[in-house]
């Protein structure tokens, strides 16, 4: 079976057949997720901001060109979205509780427990990095995109992404070196 | 020499250790990074976050965001659905020749049109009995659009119907008696207002004079009747001072159209 590939999903949603939605949907909705988990920080909240990515999506099938990648399009969207809950939630309350581990099969208890104690200071050193930062290491790390997606995405040039991800990413050592 | 090449190859760390260098650049930090060990530990600490960084597993939304996107989506689809149908309403609507009336009304047009140029390009005698023919056959034309809006669920085309009347030089006995039963049975008093308004043109026939008088009886709406004790009072229908007398008697009947029918029966002393 030939893979369709996002564009062509896209295209069809465009064309009006909106279940193409739904292999889309599943292919982004958990990274999709997790990218406004880690700035928000709240569960409910991250889910309903999915929920109005996807809306959109919709709502502006009709104003989708095939010369843009979906993945550029749809984060370009997602990052409004943020952008707009951000604005309007500067001081909202975190529900974010380190969810409970079951896939620890017992391999190697120790090594686990520090994996998660990492983890958890790590995300606490996300979570002093100021808002951009944050963003742009989701983008670039989380999101697995290029600079050149997130230059699209976020309409800086290539070259001050690549600096402005370094930065960020030298900041989070910083900090993630020093709480840890 | 060292310190501004530790400044350049420190940029160059993070896409070193992601592997996005090309391989000029990957050779010059592997060269430094031999003889440099401040970068060596910047590097290792690199390392460490981003190993960490990768490691970070995606966690999983819960079901309730997969039922709200399908939800939406048939939501989505029903709008579409929805607005498909108003699209072939409007289309159907913009398609005019589709509608029966204006067919028959473009049936008319079409048959003048023709009729009038054969009569110019060939003027020839008899050419006025073909006119008066011709004018029959509008007439007829217009009859039937007149019955067949009369039938219309719509107030307003009803209303269209009756006003259309007033287009007919001589309105024949059928109209007449369309408009009458209108006049008494409509549900919707506007057209009820409107066909008392068109047989009010035709009250040299009996049949309208009798028919008007006859519904002074029986209408119980107020505007009605003040309106019917109006156009008598004008025509003087002299048969409509008995029924007039008999709503200024009534209980029911209200002041307003107790002054009217006072008013007019001053009239026809």
């Amino acid at each position: 079976m030939k893979d369709i590939n996002d564009e062509q999903l896209m295209i069809e949603v465009k064309n009006g057949d909106t279940d193409s939605l739904v292999p889309l949907f599943e292919k982004y909705n958990v990274k999709l997720y997790n990218f406004f988990l880690r700035v928000t920080h709240n569960k409910d909240t991250s889910e309903d901001l999915v929920q109005t990515v996807f809306s959109r999506i919709l709502s502006y099938r009709h104003s989708y060109n095939e010369i843009y990648t979906f993945k550029t399009w749809m984060y370009q969207m997602a990052r409004n979205v943020h952008i707009d809950y951000y604005n309007k939630n500067r001081y909202c309350v975190s529900d974010y509780k380190e969810p409970e581990e079951t896939k620890s099969e017992a391999r190697d208890a120790i090594e686990e427990m520090e994996k998660q104690q990492r983890q958890q200071t790590l995300k606490e050193a996300l979570e002093q990095l100021p808002m951009d930062q944050r963003e742009i290491i989701e983008l670039s790390r989380f999101q697995d995109l290029k600079y050149e997606e997130i230059s699209k995405i976020t309409g800086n040039s290539v070259g001050a992404v690549r600096v402005k991800v370094h930065r960020a990413i030298k900041k989070l050592k910083e900090v993630y070196l020093q709480i840890a | 020499m060292k310190t501004t090449d530790c400044k350049h190859i420190n940029h160059l760390l993070i896409d070193f250790i992601d592997r996005k260098l090309n391989k000029e650049q990957t050779e010059l930090v592997k060269i430094h990074l031999k003889e440099c060990k401040i970068c060596q530990a910047e590097l290792e600490q690199l390392l460490i976050v981003i190993n960490d960084l990768n490691e970070i597993s995606n966690e999983k939304p819960s079901a309730r965001l997969k039922e709200n996107f399908m939800y939406m989506l048939n939501e989505e689809k029903a709008k579409a659905e929805r607005t498909k149908v108003i699209e072939i309403k409007t289309t159907k609507r913009k398609i005019w020749l589709y509608n029966p009336f204006s067919q028959v009304a473009a049936g008319v047009a079409i048959l003048v049109a023709g009729v009038m140029l054969g009569l110019i390009l060939n003027n020839k005698p008899g050419a006025d009995h073909e006119v008066s023919q011709l004018k029959t056959e509008v007439d007829n034309m217009k009859q039937m659009l007149f019955h067949a809006k009369l039938d219309q669920s719509s107030a307003s085309q009803r209303i269209q119907a009756v006003n259309y009347t007033q287009q007919f030089s001589k309105p024949d006995k059928k109209i007449l008696e369309a408009l009458i039963r209108t006049m008494d049975t409509d549900d919707n008093v506007n057209v009820r207002v409107a066909a008392i308004y068109a047989l009010s043109k035709f009250t040299n026939e009996t049949v309208v004079r009798e028919a008007l008088v006859n519904s002074l009886k029986t209408q119980e709406d107020a505007l009605l009747q003040i309106i019917l004790i109006n156009i008598l009072v004008e025509i003087r229908e002299e048969n409509a001072v008995n029924i007039i007398k008999d709503l200024l008697q009534k209980e029911e009947t209200i002041d307003a159209v107790k002054q009217m029918a006072e008013k007019g029966l001053t009239t026809f002393i």
